[in-house]
């Protein structure tokens, strides 16, 4: 599965695709919940969007590694996305942090079991010799960080889970 | 009497310009060791404004060494160009290969070239000196030198010394400019990090056709472009290490000394004491800041067009001073949004700026050399 960051009229979502074995079919992962998408038709048009019909929308959670908590939007009070069928209005926080970028993590600046709030410093990445401190998404507890001091990470490495509560 | 006056020559020909330029050089010396502004350059060159400005200094004479260095390697172009194939060494184009569109803003951050040189054209310089002067908005040391000397060599010193001064004052000069013209709203836009392995074919290929391509559309340009890419290419080919590692350091740490205490050497008072100096320094700041909105300005008309998520700061970063700009970005984005990275999309943008640069000092040169 990929995972897009992508935006509609500036706000922006987490989804996940992945392209299924039929090379027309993909597996969307929006708002907490899994469709399945399957390009009918696909023409050239001055509009640009190949139509799309939602032959599948299946309730269940997934059973994906991403948890769906970290595919609500990033804005957490913009309320709920504007993607198909996300009714979902309850926040839920995301459990887990990812790289943002490729680089080396060059400081971990909170031990395992710290209590974080919102914008506090958790990581310095290294990326084309800048120095990007990675702050925390979310208030909460730290349960375990995932990397080492001088360890290089790949755009969406895990970093650091959260204790659930 | 006549023992004093030998042993004071030097005392009596001194002159306040030289006095003044001096200072000037002790200036420049200051702003590289406690700011650490582009201390590689301008501690030499500071060294080479007080080495020249000496009364009766030998180093000046018909074969001083500073005059030697001139004439090996400015007057004849030689430093600016070993100095890009070291750039060109060290260049990764891999976010610009990732994210091709980046050359569009690449191109938009030369704009400053050509507005600065029309109002230097208003303030009554001729073309050729208003075409070196405009060449400061393609914020590239190297390219400023080698289209100066071309075209108005008798500026040289005061444009090299304002384009890199000014260089390192890009996190100084960018930012306001880009909380003006760019809302909040619009800062905090995210763009999707998408990862596209770039081949080591694609790699290699790159320096080779943007080479050819540039060299056939601008035949001024194959100097610089030429360099650049050849540095870049010995790097992604990975088969002459020994090459790469002597064009990043040796060559290009020998080459920047002889340059900025050639450079240095260029400014002594008779010439850099003049009003112009003074206009250049305007017109100088005036470059950068157009760049900067220009390069703005283009990347919110290119967000209206793809419609996508677009940040329009990276436009800030299509200017060639490398990876300053690119850094720029990342922190205005950040003082909005701490979970905004838009560092690899401005680095792309960054290295499009370092491209478009030299063709557009290819550019300038072609327009007006022949003149």
């Amino acid at each position: 599965m990929k995972r897009y960051t992508i935006a509609i009229d500036d706000k922006t979502y987490i989804i996940g695709l992945e392209k299924l074995a039929d090379e027309r079919q993909y597996r969307v992962l929006a708002g907490g919940k899994v469709y399945d998408l399957k390009i009918v038709e696909e023409e050239e048009t001055d509009a640009s969007i190949p139509a799309v019909e939602i032959i599948e929308a299946r309730k269940e959670k997934p059973a994906l590694v991403h948890k769906p908590a970290e595919l609500l939007p990033r804005t957490p009070k913009s309320g709920p996305p504007d993607l198909p069928g996300s009714p979902e209005t309850e926040e839920e926080l995301p459990a887990e942090l990812r790289a943002p970028m490729p680089g080396v993590i060059i400081e971990i600046s909170v031990p395992p079991g710290a209590q974080v709030t919102r914008g506090d410093q958790l990581f310095v990445l290294e990326a084309m010799k800048m120095k990007n401190p990675i702050r925390s998404p979310r208030d909460g507890v730290v349960d375990k960080i995932h990397v080492r001091e001088g360890q290089s990470v790949n755009f969406d490495d895990l970093l650091l889970s959260y204790r659930e509560r | 009497m006549n023992l004093l006056s030998t042993l004071f020559a030097g005392l009596a020909a001194l002159t306040w310009g030289n006095a003044l330029m001096i200072a000037v050089g002790g200036i420049l010396i200051y702003l590289a060791v406690v700011k650490e502004y582009e201390p590689v350059l301008l501690l030499p060159i500071g060294a080479g404004a007080i080495l020249a400005n000496l009364p009766l200094s030998p180093l000046v004479g018909e074969d001083g060494l500073l005059t030697i260095l001139y004439h090996a390697g400015v007057g004849n172009e030689l430093f600016p160009l070993l100095i890009f194939v070291g750039i060109g060494a060290m260049t990764d184009f891999g976010p610009l290969l990732e994210r091709p569109h980046m050359l569009l803003l690449g191109a938009a951050g030369q704009f400053g070239i050509f507005g600065t040189l029309f109002l230097a054209l208003l303030l009554g310089f001729d073309i050729n000196e208003a075409a070196s002067i405009g060449i400061i908005g393609a914020i590239d040391g190297p390219t400023s030198i080698y289209v100066s000397n071309m075209l108005a060599p008798h500026l040289l010193g005061p444009i090299a010394v304002v384009a890199y001064s000014y260089m390192s004052l890009v996190p100084i000069i960018q930012p306001p400019i880009m909380r003006a013209l760019i809302t909040k709203k619009e800062r905090r836009i995210h763009m999707p990090y998408s990862e596209h392995p770039v081949s080591r074919r694609t790699r290699i290929l790159f320096p080779i056709i943007v080479t050819i391509v540039v060299g056939v559309l601008v035949p001024m340009a194959i100097p610089l472009i030429g360099m650049l890419m050849l540095g870049n290419l010995m790097k992604e080919s990975g088969v002459v290490q020994r090459l790469v590692g002597a064009s990043e350091n040796e060559i290009a740490n020998v080459v920047t000394l002889f340059l900025g205490l050639a450079i240095g050497a260029t400014m002594q008072a008779q010439v850099f004491l003049k009003f112009d100096t003074l206009l250049i320094l305007i017109l100088g700041i005036f470059a950068f800041g157009l760049d900067t909105a220009a390069g703005l300005l283009f990347a919110k008309f290119l967000r209206w067009v793809v419609r996508g998520p677009l940040n329009p700061l990276i436009g800030a970063a299509g200017i060639s001073a490398f990876p300053m700009a690119a850094r720029v970005v990342q922190k205005v984005a950040q003082e909005e949004d701490f979970e905004n990275f838009l560092l690899m999309h401005a680095m792309g943008a960054n290295t499009a700026g370092q491209i478009a640069s030299v063709v557009a000092g290819g550019v300038v040169l072609a327009l007006f050399a022949a003149k």
